[in-house]
């Protein structure tokens, strides 16, 4: 039956996805090997634009050649942003930090999807990576995800991004992959109360990220659809069809509040 | 383009199509998610229904379903916002298989003479008791006996045979999105379209068992009502599919048994006829 209020359209919701995987994922009934299955997909969804990152560089060492090959998949294709998988280097020390944030910049990368398996977020290995991210306030995905963007937070990563928050109040951190259907960290929504600089991505999050946009703020959730993993017409009907949020609300959510922290890189 | 996914897109919901949501919690809940009494749910079940575009939900009673608490107490408030909605919720009455015999046939009895006609299961989350265990058996032996639709949370592909068989008459229903042989050969043999999936799986499975096996449920109101409707309105498949399975399919098993609302009858007559 026709609905009794009419919902914004998707395309009045100038979606940017911030996260899809592109690469062949063995296993999935459907998945994004070049740019141009991933568009086609993009297309379908009306979704304007998407971060990308690589399948491999989330599953294999060295990361750096699936960052790489990213590149060369998403070049010339002005919709797809690129976002490099990496972690701290094991040496201790700015220098590394730097010359690692440095190629990401030279190459025009402005997004970083940090993974927090195996390393958990252990302030003292992450300090010197997210000091030199903060100098360019590089947006930081926090990748909690296994293999699959499914993944779960402990009592112990809820206490590390804390901290690393609070030392590094410039750096935009999106706690990204905390698969949670209904519910996620119950410790999840009182630390964004406490802090300024974290954000919630809902890839995974059928419910939950509703909580932080009404009694936080809508500007504290990023919008993913996880695709391949997950069906993209499961959160993006999700947030479509939203009764209680505004359309300014469900338009920053979708895209906005992520264009912003991509303005703001330096 | 398809029709039904233009109108979902531009925002308006599913002008002109019988959308019955065949998968919907209500009630008390353990995570504390959804209405917190009768009146709540009846007010805003409708409100949600009504901005979704959807006719009428199937409604499991709530949280009492799981583990040990009184299951009767579910059923109680189930039949309070039946009463208050009986043109759009169609009740799904909830045994424990754990419970003694006599108990669970006395209550089938006091749901049946209260008018409802369907029996959600969920042996799963309740100490796994076995799908084909005494109780279950004899749970759709009366369903059987007394013409009744019967949906699981799930069942394993040798319980599901056994019984599907053994009750030919009765219409089952799996709970949750999934494919297999014996969905596709029992005839008797349903499945709501809810799961956390990746993509394409559902068309996937269309491909594999047919587009009528299929009946929405979104595992409301703890899930947005929308997550269930998307991947069937996005889904490549033609309107006539989305149709059918959006509502059509499972208007006509409710018919079968006297669980359709009349007022649904009147406004979709064309719908339950034909193939």
């Amino acid at each position: 039956m026709k609905a009794s209020a009419k919902m914004p359209s998707l395309d009045e919701l100038n979606i940017f996805d911030s996260c899809v995987t592109i690469g062949r994922v063995v296993g999935l009934t459907e998945c994004y090997p070049d740019a141009e299955t991933l568009l086609n997909m993009m297309d379908r969804y009306r979704i304007k634009e998407a971060l990308v990152h690589e399948h491999h560089a989330r599953v294999v060492y060295p990361r750096e050649h699936g960052n790489r090959r990213l590149m060369e998949m998403i070049d010339g294709h002005a919709r797809l942003v690129p976002c490099w998988v990496i972690e701290p280097p094991d040496k201790p020390g700015k220098d590394p930090a730097e010359a690692l944030v440095e190629e990401m910049l030279e190459a025009g990368v402005k997004v970083a999807r940090l993974k927090m398996r195996p390393k958990s977020p252990l302030p003292w290995l992450w300090e010197n990576l997210f000091a030199v991210l903060e100098e360019h306030r590089v947006v930081c995905f926090l990748d909690f995800g296994t293999d699959t963007t499914r993944g779960d937070l402990l009592d112990s990563d809820v206490n590390g991004i804390r901290e690393l928050a609070l030392a590094h109040p410039g750096l935009p951190l999106v706690i990204s992959f905390t698969m949670g259907g209904l519910g996620i960290h119950p410790a999840v929504l009182p630390l964004i109360w406490r802090t300024e600089n974290i954000f919630l991505d809902n890839a995974g999050i059928l419910e939950f990220w509703r909580v932080i946009a009404h009694e936080i703020s809508p500007q504290r959730i990023i919008f993913a659809t996880a695709a391949p993993f997950v069906d993209p017409a499961v959160l993006i009907s999700n947030i479509q069809y939203e009764p209680g949020l505004a359309l300014d609300a469900k338009r920053a959510i979708c895209g906005g509040n992520l264009r912003r922290l991509l303005e703001a890189v330096r | 383009m398809s029709e039904i996914l233009e109108h979902w897109l531009e925002g308006k919901g599913l002008p002109d199509t019988l959308v019955i949501d065949g998968h919907i919690h209500i009630g008390e809940w353990p995570h504390n998610t959804t209405f917190r009494s009768a009146d709540e749910a009846i007010l805003k079940s409708q409100q949600l229904m009504d901005i979704h575009g959807i006719d009428a939900i199937c409604a499991l009673s709530g949280g009492y379903i799981f583990g040990n608490p009184d299951y009767r107490l579910g059923n109680d408030f189930l039949l309070k916002v039946w009463k208050g909605i009986p043109d759009r919720l169609i009740p799904f009455m909830s045994v424990n298989p754990n419970d003694t015999h006599r108990n669970i046939i006395d209550e089938l009895d006091r749901m049946y003479s209260s008018g409802v006609r369907c029996i959600k299961l969920i042996n799963a989350y309740q100490n796994n008791y076995p799908g084909v265990g005494p109780n279950l058996m004899a749970v759709y032996e009366y369903a059987d006996s007394h013409r009744m639709l019967v949906l699981n949370h799930s069942w394993m592909d040798t319980d599901l045979a056994i019984i599907a068989q053994r009750f030919s008459g009765t219409d089952f229903i799996c709970g949750h999105l999934r494919s297999g042989r014996i969905v596709k050969e029992m005839p008797n043999v349903y499945v709501n379209t809810w799961g956390f999936h990746s993509a394409g799986v559902l068309e996937k499975y269309i491909s594999e068992i047919g587009y009528g096996k299929f009946v929405l449920g979104s595992d409301g109101f703890l899930n947005c009502l929308s997550v269930g409707i998307g991947p069937i309105v996005f889904a490549r498949i033609t309107d006539h599919e989305k149709r059918m399975i959006l509502g059509i399919t499972l208007a006509r098993l409710l018919d079968k048994i006297g669980a359709l609302p009349s007022s649904i009858k009147k406004k979709y007559p064309d719908f339950l006829c034909g193939g």
